[in-house]
This record gives C-alpha cells, sequence and structure tokens, in this order.
C-alpha cells in the first residue's frame, strides 16, 4: 500500500481493522477535549476570564502536541503523564489562585498533556493507512467531549472538573491493552528499535567497550579538574559580588567547597572500587602478575568513604573534644593544638597501606607522580590544619592560611588522589584491550 | 580466552557491579535512619531532632544519593552510546537526554544541601507576592513543585528508555508517585502540620528518609536498565557465537 493522502478514499482498498481500533480513536478524541476544556474552565475561573487563558491553552496545547510528534513516548505512558500534569495544574490554582505565574506554569502542564495528541497521530496513522480517516474518528470522539464538557459542567460544576479527566483516562488505559492485542504493532518500540531494543548485530569486540570506558574515564578526569577550578574561583566571585570577606564562605561546615570535598572524596572512594574490580577482573584474564590483590584497593575505597564522613562530620574534632582532651592525651605537642592529632593519625595510616599500593601505581605512568603530589598537599595542609591558632596569627594574611589554604588544599589533595586513581583504572583498561587484541579472536580458551 | 569469551566475562563483571552497587546503596539507605536513631539514644536527644536540622546524616546522605544517580544517568548514558556503535541499540536523541537527566540530579543535590527553593521562595516568590495565598502551603514555598514539573517533562524519556525493562519503569513510577507527598509535607504550612496525628515522624522522619527512599527507587531503576543491557548484549554474544 503506497497511498498518499491526496489519493481520493474511494480509490483506496478498504481497510481492514477491528472496530476497536477507530473506537479508540474516538475515545482519544473525547478524551482530549475533557482535558484541554476542562484546563479551560480551570484557568478561567481560577485566573482570568481574559481572551489571554485560551490563548494560552491553545499554544500551549499546539505546543505540546507538536513536541509529541517527535518524542518516541509510549502509548500508557503518554496518557497517564498527560492527566498527572491536569492534576498538578488544578492543585496549583486550588493553592495560590490569581498567584503571578500561574498562567505560565499551567501552560507547561498544558503542553505535556497535549503530547499524547501529537504522539497519537504517530501511534496510529500506520493503523489507518490515512490521516483524514484517523482525523474522522479522532474528531467526532472530540465534538461528543466538547459538548460533554460543556453539558457536565454546567450541570456539575467544579467536580466534573474534578474527576472527568480521570474517568476518561481509566477507560483508555483500561481499553487501550485490547486494541493493542489486535494490532501488535502498536506495542513496539515507538523508536527505530526493535523488541527488547535490540537492533543490529552484536559486535563481540571488548575493544569498543574497553576503549568507550578509558576514553569516559579520561574525560571524567579533566571535569573533575575543573571543577576543583572553578567551584573555589566561584566562592573567591560570591565574596566580591556579596561584599563580605571569602573567609566567611571558607568557614563553616555548610559551605559548597565542604559539600564538594566530601563528594569528591566520596569519588575517590568510587574510583577505588572500580580499580578494585578491574584489578580482580585483570587477573582472571590476564594472570595474577597483572594486578595486585584487588584487597588493596578495598582498603582505600572504605578509608576514603571514612574520609568523606568525617569531612562532613568533623568526627576528628568530636574524638578530640570526646576523647583525647578529657584524658589529656596529645595536648602536649609543640605546634599543634591540644589533641588535635587524628589528621596526623589518618595520614599515617594512609602512607602505610600506600606501600602495598606501590605496586600498582608504579605500573601506569603518572600515577605514582600524583598519588606522591596528594601526599605532599594533604601532609602541608595537616600541618597548618593543627597549628594553634596563635602561631598562625602571626602569619601575613592569617585568615587566608585558615579558611581558604586548608579548604582548597583538601579538595587539591582530593583531586590529585581521584587522578592518580583513575590513571590506574584507564591505564588498567588500556592494558586489558591491548592484552585482548594481540590475542586471536577464534584462540580456544 | 577468546575475545567473544573475554567480553562475555567483561559484561559478567559489570553486571555484578551493578548489583552489588544497588546492594550498597540499600544498606546504606537502612542504615542511615538506623545510625540516627540509635545516635539519638546514645545521646539522649529526642529522635526527631536528628531528622530535622540541616547538615544531619539523613540529608548528607540525600545529596550523595543525588549525586551518585546523576552517575548513574552518566553511565546509562554512556553504555547507551557504547552499544550504538556496537550495533545494540538504535540511534537517536535518548543519549543526550541522560546527560539532562544528571544535570538535574546535580542541581537537586546542591538543592539538597542549600536549599536554592528556600531562597527562590524568600527572594522571588515572597518578594513579588507570588504564590503567597494558601491557606495550606508556606507562602511562595512552591519552588521543589517547579523543580518536580520540570523533572516531570524528562519522565516520558525516561519511560521511553526504561519501558525495555518492566521492574525498571515500575520503580521509576514508584519513586515518583513516593515524591508527591514528600512534596506536599515540605511545603505545607507547620499550623497545618502540626494538627497531624505524631506530625513530627511526619514532618520530620518521614519526609527525609522518604526522599532518601524515592532516590533509592530512581538509582535501582537506572541500574537494572543498566543490568537488563548489559544482559542483553551478552545473549547477542551468545547468539553470535552459537552462529
Amino acid at each position: 500500500m503506497t497511498a498518499t493522502d491526496t489519493t481520493p478514499i474511494d480509490a483506496l482498498p478498504r481497510y481492514r481493522v477491528p472496530l476497536r481500533v477507530p473506537l479508540f480513536a474516538t475515545l482519544t478524541g473525547l478524551h482530549l477535549a475533557i482535558l484541554q476544556f476542562c484546563y479551560f474552565f480551570t484557568l478561567l475561573i481560577n485566573v482570568t476570564s481574559t481572551y489571554v487563558t485560551y490563548m494560552t491553552v491553545v499554544i500551549a496545547w499546539m505546543t505540546g502536541t507538536l513536541i509529541g510528534l517527535w518524542l518516541p513516548i509510549g502509548v500508557t505512558p503518554a496518557l497517564v503523564v498527560g492527566v498527572v500534569a491536569y492534576y498538578a495544574v488544578q492543585l496549583l490554582v486550588a493553592s495560590d489562585p490569581l498567584g503571578g505565574l500561574v498562567l505560565q506554569v499551567a501552560a507547561l502542564g498544558v503542553a505535556v498533556t497535549g503530547l499524547w495528541a501529537g504522539r497519537f497521530f504517530v501511534v496510529l496513522q500506520p493503523l489507518f493507512q490515512r490521516a483524514d480517516r484517523l482525523f474522522f474518528h479522532e474528531n467526532n470522539g472530540f465534538m461528543v467531549g466538547v459538548l460533554g464538557v460543556f453539558v457536565g459542567f454546567t450541570l456539575l460544576g467544579k467536580p466534573f472538573l474534578l474527576w472527568a479527566p480521570l474517568a476518561s483516562l481509566a477507560v483508555l488505559v483500561l481499553f487501550y491493552p485490547w486494541v493493542a492485542r489486535a494490532e501488535p504493532q502498536l506495542l513496539e518500540e515507538p523508536a527505530t528499535a526493535g523488541p527488547d531494543g535490540l537492533t543490529g548485530q552484536a559486535v563481540a569486540d571488548p575493544g569498543r567497550l574497553l576503549n568507550g570506558g578509558w576514553r569516559a574515564l579520561h574525560r571524567f578526569g579533566w571535569w573533575m579538574i575543573a571543577l576543583n577550578i572553578l567551584v573555589p574561583a566561584g566562592i573567591f566571585v560570591q565574596a566580591a559580588v556579596q561584599e563580605v570577606g571569602y573567609w566567611h564562605l571558607f568557614w563553616g561546615e555548610d559551605n559548597l567547597i565542604t559539600w564538594f570535598s566530601a563528594m569528591q572524596l566520596l569519588l575517590v572512594a568510587g574510583v577505588a572500587w572500580l580499580n578494585a574490580e578491574t584489578a580482580a577482573e585483570a587477573r582472571r584474564l590476564q594472570g595474577v602478575e597483572a594486578a595486585a590483590h584487588p584487597w588493596i584497593w578495598w582498603i582505600f575505597t572504605a578509608g576514603f568513604i571514612f574520609l568523606a564522613l568525617d569531612e562532613q562530620f568533623r568526627i576528628h574534632e568530636q574524638v578530640r573534644d570526646e576523647l583525647l582532651k578529657p584524658n589529656g592525651w596529645f595536648t602536649h605537642l609543640h605546634h599543634i593544638r591540644p589533641g588535635d592529632v587524628m589528621f596526623y593519625f589518618y595520614f599515617i595510616v594512609g602512607v602505610v597501606l600506600a606501600v602495598r599500593l606501590w605496586s600498582e601505581l608504579r605500573r601506569f605512568s603518572g600515577a605514582l607522580a600524583l598519588f606522591g603530589a596528594a601526599l605532599v598537599v594533604a601532609g602541608a595542609v595537616i600541618v597548618v590544619d593543627a597549628l594553634p591558632e596563635s602561631e598562625v596569627a602571626h602569619w601575613p594574611w592569617p585568615r587566608f592560611w585558615s579558611s581558604a589554604y586548608e579548604e582548597i588544599g583538601e579538595n587539591l589533595a582530593e583531586m590529585f588522589f581521584l587522578l592518580a586513581f583513575l590513571k590506574v583504572l584507564t591505564g588498567r583498561l588500556k592494558g586489558m584491550q591491548q592484552f585482548l587484541e594481540a590475542r586471536d579472536d577464534h584462540e580456544p580458551a | 580466552m577468546n575475545q567473544p569469551e573475554a567480553l562475555d566475562r567483561i559484561l559478567a563483571r559489570l553486571q555484578g557491579m551493578a548489583r552489588r552497587f544497588g546492594l550498597f546503596l540499600v544498606v546504606v539507605c537502612l542504615l542511615v535512619p538506623v545510625a540516627s536513631l540509635i545516635y539519638a539514644r546514645l545521646t539522649d536527644q529526642p529522635w526527631w531532632r536528628l531528622f530535622r536540622a540541616e547538615g544531619n546524616l539523613t540529608n548528607w546522605w540525600s545529596s550523595m544519593q543525588l549525586v551518585a544517580l546523576a552517575l548513574l544517568a552518566w553511565a546509562n548514558g554512556w553504555l547507551r552510546g557504547v552499544m550504538e556503535q556496537a550495533g545494540l541499540l538504535a540511534t537517536g536523541p535518548l543519549r543526550r537526554a541522560w546527560t539532562a537527566v544528571g544535570l538535574g540530579f546535580v542541581f537537586l543535590s546542591l538543592d539538597e544541601s542549600f536549599n536554592y527553593h528556600e531562597w527562590l521562595r524568600d527572594e522571588l516568590f515572597r518578594a513579588q507576592d507570588l504564590f503567597t495565598h494558601s491557606r495550606y502551603i508556606i507562602p511562595g514555598d512552591v519552588g521543589l513543585y517547579l523543580f518536580f514539573l520540570v523533572g516531570l517533562a524528562l519522565v516520558p524519556f525516561l519511560l521511553a528508555e526504561l519501558r525495555d525493562r518492566l521492574p525498571a519503569a515500575r520503580l521509576l513510577i514508584a519513586g515518583l508517585v513516593l515524591s508527591v507527598p514528600l512534596l506536599v509535607i515540605d511545603s505545607l504550612q507547620d499550623r497545618v502540620m502540626r494538627q497531624w496525628w505524631s506530625w513530627r515522624f511526619w514532618d520530620y522522619f518521614f519526609e527525609e528518609q522518604g526522599e532518601i527512599v524515592a532516590e533509592l527507587l530512581f538509582a535501582l531503576a537506572f541500574l537494572v536498565l543498566i543490568h537488563h543491557r548489559l544482559g542483553l548484549w551478552r545473549q547477542a554474544l551468545e547468539k553470535d557465537r552459537a552462529s
């Protein structure tokens, strides 16, 4: 069948679809009319009765319809989302009638509801072969719906606006599976993909996956470098714009840089976990000599999760105030605030464990240097952080050292750890790719 | 081991990682309220105080979990891209839409920590006298509703992606359904809230914990999709090897 819309309808062979399919089109028209005019009356009552309301509904509806023509959304989701948007608008106008932005927000809801009006034609048009046939059935329902809304609203008032869209949705949702059974193509993926989303020949090349993996991680590393520059820079700009001392924005626990630091520590933990998994896989694929035992990466994963918690909840300060100070432990050390030794403790534990990472880090170019940079920056931050305030007060720009330096330094150290771990991860993925490429595809296991 | 066997192993490993990460999120979401309640008991504080103030453990984990959701969206987009290149999925705009989903969750994570919706309420809506005359909603406190409506615009895309795997779509819808009462409770006036039975439970515990559970449902939906697509790849690989 190659008929076009310009072909006279009597020149076409009779199209054979079960009655339920045109009935579905008619019910859809009814549903769309109910929604459109319920929107209209709702906004008329609650916002304004000028021409603006009608124009807003029409334009927003047409916009949604146009988007719906291109958006590959399923039948049931489109129907449900449209009605959810309608009730969201109902809630909005009920909570804030005559509000200044209600009409604009409502327009968004109308557009969402209009999505199905567009999608409907894409889904059903192939069954009817010609658009005018589909329009005919849909329009019959629409006319009935327009009359129905006027009659229903006149007789029942606001409750009609509240319940009619839900009732027509229920009818359509219950009716649709019956239609889809008659025309299974309605159940197919609206995009070009076939059932289960598979469209083409599977490619048995692991290189694509590994190559895509390490390239994506490489880009991720650059993003993190950019963020580590942008976040502190943004804080300085914010301080300048708001005309407040920059140190106010670095002090305290609920600021952006602390949030970013905790988040970055969790990311380091996540990359350490990915290293644990890839190390285990590399040992299986390439042999024991390809990677250290994954357990060391699991320990670093747990360690960085703990550091993220400490960053947010100041566990080290609680230990200092609740345990070390009351017992007089580490309270008389030179150049260290009384009891403020927990970061030194974390650092020493980290360095001891890092010895076990040595063999991993030196396998991959740059990883060891980045890890070393992280340790140097972290050490410098810990020393300044633990100094008594009386000592820092004599330095030039004392507020810089006690606020911005500490927070930015922490972030830099975390970034270097992250980049070092990413170097290991991307390097190992490249290594696995090269190892597998060097093998014959048909080499027996 | 030849290349198809190696690929099968790598895909199986990735599936295992998706399962383990999902389990990790479930365990943390169970541990967070338990730890908060134990801490309240140990420090002789009323339990609700641990859920009320901003910056508490639940609030922090919620923010971090939203970042994890953004990363899972990114991972889904990446996997879709790789599978498109391999000829296993049809190419289309869906891959880029995952980026929008990821950015949305990053914004929500920042909002969870820094309450941008409250800034909108105070600096925009109240200042302009917008949405300030409701009997039930805190004057101008409609920022989260707006975010939700914007998020709803992405739902059709997500459902189009998740329809390959019905349990994933159900998890997403469950997360959306759970979000609605949380939005309402968050914006209700104290005067209204305090008429409820056991209002502190609803206002503090249910709202904070509900956020975490809704995020968990979204995360599990994304993980189920990743797991499913990796499984499809393995099936296709198996067919390829058999032929």
